[in-house]
């Protein structure tokens, strides 16, 4: 793709149309990704072995009966304890456990079902592919929020439902389930997209000619120039999720109680929010830090994976 | 277009029925039910079954929900269970809050992320750039609601500066009028800024960066050095040109992102204990009180899905080669 720059030669006061240095540029996607990457390996980390940080359990009060809670930072407890006398930090850790089971479950449910219905659509083409995109329209037209409101008060006890009943955390697994039933109509049109140019070109017809049939030429000729999209988008679909979930957990419409989860941590601290801000304020930190790391780490891929993409809004890396 | 309008239309009508039916289904799955919830815990069971009666809930489950929808289609959401007032009633006076809010974040995110996202275009790879595009990617990262209470901490808070209300809508001698039969109470200014900085900080940050990438493709444009060319001076070639070609992309998105500002309405207003549609729907769940629930989410998908029409139609208005289509 010609890189748009020619035009920029004219001469605006202030810099205008000048272009920008790739180099700068180059070096910020660099940086994007790299520090994204940073963050959302420290979550994980601290997802892992979040048992092993402090040597309390997230619903276990520690405070002893002289203590009212919420109490201030002390040498035992860091970032001191919560309302009901638990440990801040323990709670914090643990928190990121519940926010990447409903970021990845959530995404993974949606890609699924994206990749199923794009190729599909992009492969089929005729009357399957417009059923495929009449169905994205109507999802598309969705306002998210309120469908999930409307499921949560539909369904106010998750631990009731089969299948989902049984799992550990019944009213997480029912927010990923949610989330990911309305997040898979943009990725279908992504991969339909792909599929679509991909399906014309040379080494395709030579797949074919070859004698691969449909599923082959699908699954290592076509889906294989899915995935940067894809996970470009996923990427930055996490980021989204942990938020969707947060906002359900302080609307107090998410994780139950004693389940650690930012949302809901913010929602218990609101009320000592001038006396004990700690309460309130770290888990949002580590909420916003944790989505700020998907997203930098969503756009860092997306200048590295698809030069093309990035072309459009800023100046990606040359990829070989 | 026409058709097209049409068509958008059109899909009003399936995206209503499944929201209305999910809303409504509320009713089955609650394990509560609903007569004891009307009668109260200590009912005798002749009250809870009169009750059942009264209200049209000993009918078999369809029935009930044919008796919903043609209710539905006279615009008639049924009465609390908890005040026992029509539906209608009690979201139209909520109604007033929720869009005076909604609009002034609107106006407030738009200047900004127009402002922001135009300067960072055009200084292009300096600090300004980066400071925009960082500030707004700070902003798409950061939860509503965690970020008002930040707000309220900085700057309404004891702790903090104590420059604005922590919470509320102001006092109840506030000017009001009436619009059609309707009484209008408007917010004092001091409890507005707050919930409206908050809620416009979030579509902010995705304007920015829509409008500065916007205006970067258009400034590469053959059309831009043409109108430079001919002597037009860089503040016309801006106005006239670029800004209101760079506009249709950003008024799209605006479009897409309703979704997101419905959501932070939500937050923000349970936040600032704002007396809107949003406050209503979750005390309303929490409450269990299944009419009010159904109906707000209905009203509030209805001005959702009307609202993304309206921004889709404005394109023929901003842009009038796409009339033709």
């Amino acid at each position: 793709m010609p890189r748009a720059r020619a035009s920029t030669s004219l001469s605006m006061p202030a810099a205008v149309l000048t272009a920008a240095p790739t180099g700068a540029a180059r070096a910020a996607g660099s940086v994007s990704l790299r520090v994204g990457a940073i963050l959302v390996a420290l979550v994980l980390g601290m997802a892992l072995i979040a048992d092993w940080v402090t040597p309390y359990r997230y619903d276990e009060i520690v405070t002893s009966r002289a203590e009212i809670p919420p109490t201030s930072p002390d040498s035992r407890h860091w970032l001191g304890t919560d309302a009901l006398g638990r440990d801040l930090l323990t709670r914090v850790v643990h928190g990121a456990r519940i926010s990447l089971e409903v970021g990845l479950g959530g995404e993974f449910i949606a890609v699924l079902l994206g990749m199923i219905m794009g190729c599909l659509a992009g492969w089929r083409g005729g009357w399957v592919d417009a059923a495929c995109m009449r169905l994205v329209d109507v999802v598309l037209a969705f306002p998210v929020p309120l469908v999930v409101l409307a499921v949560v008060a539909a369904v106010p006890d998750a631990g009731s439902l089969p299948l989902i009943g049984r799992l550990p955390h019944p009213g997480i697994a029912l927010i990923s389930l949610m989330l990911g039933l309305v997040g898979w109509a943009p990725i279908t049109r992504l991969v339909r997209a792909q599929i679509m140019a991909a399906r014309s070109t040379a080494y395709t017809e030579a797949a074919r000619a070859l004698g691969a049939g449909d599923l082959r030429v699908l699954w290592h000729h076509l889906l294989p120039n899915c995935l940067s999209p894809v996970l470009v988008a996923a990427t930055l679909g996490i980021a989204g999720n942990m938020l969707a979930e947060a906002w359900l957990s302080f609307l107090g419409l998410g994780a139950r109680p004693p389940l650690p989860s930012w949302g809901s941590m913010i929602l218990q601290g609101q009320g000592q929010l001038t006396l004990h801000p700690l309460v309130c304020v770290v888990p949002g930190l580590a909420l916003a830090l944790t989505v700020l790391g998907f997203n930098l780490l969503g756009d860092g891929l997306r200048d590295r994976l698809d030069p093309r993409l990035a072309g459009s809004t800023r100046p990606g890396p040359e990829v070989p | 277009m026409i058709t097209y309008a049409l068509r958008r239309l059109l899909l009003l009508g399936p995206v209503l029925l499944v929201v209305a039916t999910v809303a409504w289904l509320a009713v089955f799955v609650l394990p509560g039910d609903p007569a004891r919830l009307l009668a109260g815990q200590t009912a005798d069971p002749e009250v809870i079954a009169r009750v059942r009666a009264d209200w049209g809930l000993d009918a078999p489950p369809w029935v009930q929900y044919g008796q919903y929808l043609s209710r539905l289609a006279h615009l008639d959401l049924g009465r609390s269970y908890v005040d026992r007032r029509p539906v209608t009633t009690i979201l139209l006076e909520h109604l007033p809050a929720s869009l005076v809010l909604a609009i002034s974040a609107v106006t407030l995110a738009l200047l900004m992320g127009l402002v922001c996202g135009t300067l960072a275009a055009l200084h292009r790879g300096t600090w300004i750039d980066a400071t925009v595009l960082g500030g707004s990617l700070l902003g798409l990262s950061t939860p509503v609601f965690w970020l008002g209470l930040m707000l309220v901490l900085a700057l309404a808070s004891s702790r903090g500066l104590g420059w604005f209300p922590v919470s509320g809508y102001g006092p109840v001698g506030a000017p009001s009028f009436h619009l059609a039969g309707l009484p209008i109470r408007l917010p004092s200014p001091a409890n507005l800024i707050l919930p409206a900085l908050t809620l416009a900080l979030v579509s902010a940050g995705s304007l920015a960066r829509m409008t500065r990438s916007a205006i970067l493709d258009v400034l590469r444009q053959d059309y831009i050095r043409a109108a430079r060319g001919r002597g037009l001076s860089a503040w016309r070639v801006l106005g006239r040109h670029a800004l209101r070609n760079a506009l249709i992309p950003v008024v799209t998105f605006a479009g897409l992102d309703l979704a997101a500002l419905v959501g932070g309405a939500i937050a923000t207003e349970s936040v600032f204990a704002w007396p809107g549609l949003g406050k209503i729907v979750v005390r309303a769940i929490h409450a269990r009180d299944l009419p009010l629930v159904e109906g707000s989410i209905l009203a509030m998908t209805t001005g959702f899905v009307l609202v993304t029409l309206l921004v889709d139609l404005s394109y023929g208005w901003i842009d009038p080669r796409t009339r033709t289509h």
